[in-house]
C-alpha cells in the first residue's frame, strides 16, 4: 500500500527534492521495506553514474578554431553585402502579389454582388416572373381556396 | 587579449563539456561549440554585460542543440563515445579509490558505458534536461531558464528521461 504511494518518490528523495516532512517518510518506509530500499539504491546508482560520466578535455585546437571563427564571424558583419540586380524587384514582389491578389478578389465579390444571381427554377434568367396569386393559384391543393 | 578571446579563453572548455554530453561525440561537439559562439556573436547587441556571459553563451548552446536536432528529424543519437584514454584502468573521473579492486572497477565502467549509452537514446528535449538537471546538478529553474520553458515542462521532461533511463538499463522496479 505504502509502497504504491510513494513509488514516484525515491528519485526526488535521492536528489533531495523532497519537502522535509516527505523524505521523512520516504526515509522511514525504505528502511523497512526492501522492494523500496532496492529502488532508491537503483536511482542513486544511475545519479552517480550520470555524475561521474567523463568528459574528455577540450581539443588542442578548439579555441585556435573558435577565434578564427569569431574574426570570420566579424570579418562578415564588417563586410556590406553586394546588392544583387532582382533585390528590389525582391523586396517589392511581395507586396505586389498582395494587392494583385486583393484586386482580384476585390472584382470576384463585386461581380456576384452586381451580376444577375442565380436563375429561378421555371426556366432560367430570361423566363417571366411569375405573380404571388399566379404562384399561389398554380400551387394550391385541390378543394382548399386560396 | 580582446573580450572575445577572454571569453573563449574563459569558457571554451565548459562550453565544449556541455556540448559532449549533448551531442555524445567530439566532432559534434566541436560543430555545436563554434556554432553557439557565432551564434553569441552576431546576437552580441542583445547581450547584456550587467550578466554572466557563460550563462547567456550556454543558454545559445542548448538552443542551437535543440534546433538543430529538429532540424535534422528525430535521428536518435550514437551513446558516448569512450572519452580519451578511458579503456585504462582508472582513468576518468572520479579516481577510484586506492582500495578498489580491478573486478570494482570493470564493473564500475560498464555501468558507466551503460548509462552513457541509454543517455544516447533519450530524445534531444530529455537529454538536454536530464544533462542539465542530473548531471551537471542543477535546479529546475535554472535548467527551465535555460532551455527557455517553463519549470513544469522541465520537470515533466525529467521525470519521463528518468524512468526511461531506468528502462533501457533494465533496472525499472
Amino acid at each position: 500500500m505504502i509502497c504504491s504511494l510513494i513509488r514516484n518518490l525515491p528519485d526526488l528523495y535521492v536528489t533531495g527534492r523532497l519537502a522535509a516532512f516527505e523524505a521523512r517518510w520516504v526515509k522511514s518506509h525504505i528502511t523497512s521495506c526492501a522492494k523500496c530500499a532496492a529502488e532508491a539504491a537503483a536511482w542513486r546508482s544511475l545519479f552517480e553514474g550520470l555524475r561521474s560520466m567523463p568528459v574528455p578535455p577540450a581539443p588542442a585546437g578548439l579555441k585556435a578554431a573558435l577565434k578564427a571563427a569569431a574574426a570570420a564571424a566579424a570579418l562578415k558583419e564588417e563586410t556590406p553585402e553586394p546588392e544583387s540586380d532582382g533585390g528590389s524587384l525582391r523586396d517589392t514582389a511581395p507586396s505586389l502579389a498582395f494587392a494583385f491578389g486583393f484586386a482580384v478578389l476585390f472584382v470576384s465579390v463585386s461581380a456576384s454582388m452586381f451580376g444577375p444571381g442565380v436563375s429561378n427554377q421555371s426556366g432560367g434568367a430570361d423566363a417571366p416572373a411569375i405573380g404571388v396569386s399566379q404562384f399561389i393559384s398554380s400551387n394550391s391543393v385541390s378543394g382548399v381556396k386560396p | 587579449m580582446s573580450d572575445i578571446d577572454k571569453f573563449i579563453e574563459q569558457y571554451g572548455a565548459q562550453a565544449y563539456a556541455a556540448a559532449y554530453r549533448l551531442t555524445g561525440n567530439e566532432a559534434d561537439a566541436w560543430d555545436l561549440v563554434q556554432e553557439a559562439f557565432v551564434r553569441a556573436l552576431e546576437k552580441a547587441e542583445l547581450y547584456n554585460p550587467a550578466f554572466d556571459f557563460g550563462g547567456w553563451l550556454y543558454r545559445i548552446l542548448f538552443r542551437v542543440y535543440l534546433n538543430r536536432r529538429r532540424a535534422h528529424g528525430r535521428r536518435r543519437e550514437v551513446p558516448l563515445e569512450p572519452a580519451v584514454g578511458e579503456d585504462q584502468p582508472g582513468a576518468g573521473e572520479p579516481a577510484s579509490a586506492p582500495e578498489e579492486s580491478p573486478a570494482a572497477i570493470a564493473e564500475r565502467n560498464e555501468t558507466r558505458d551503460s548509462i552513457s549509452g541509454a543517455l544516447g537514446r533519450l530524445s534531444e528535449e530529455h537529454r538536454a534536461c536530464l544533462v542539465l538537471v542530473d548531471v551537471e546538478g542543477r535546479s529546475y529553474d535554472e535548467a527551465a531558464e535555460i532551455l527557455d520553458w517553463p519549470v513544469g515542462s522541465v520537470s515533466g521532461r525529467v521525470f519521463r528521461a528518468r524512468r526511461l533511463m531506468r528502462e533501457m538499463l533494465g533496472t525499472q522496479g
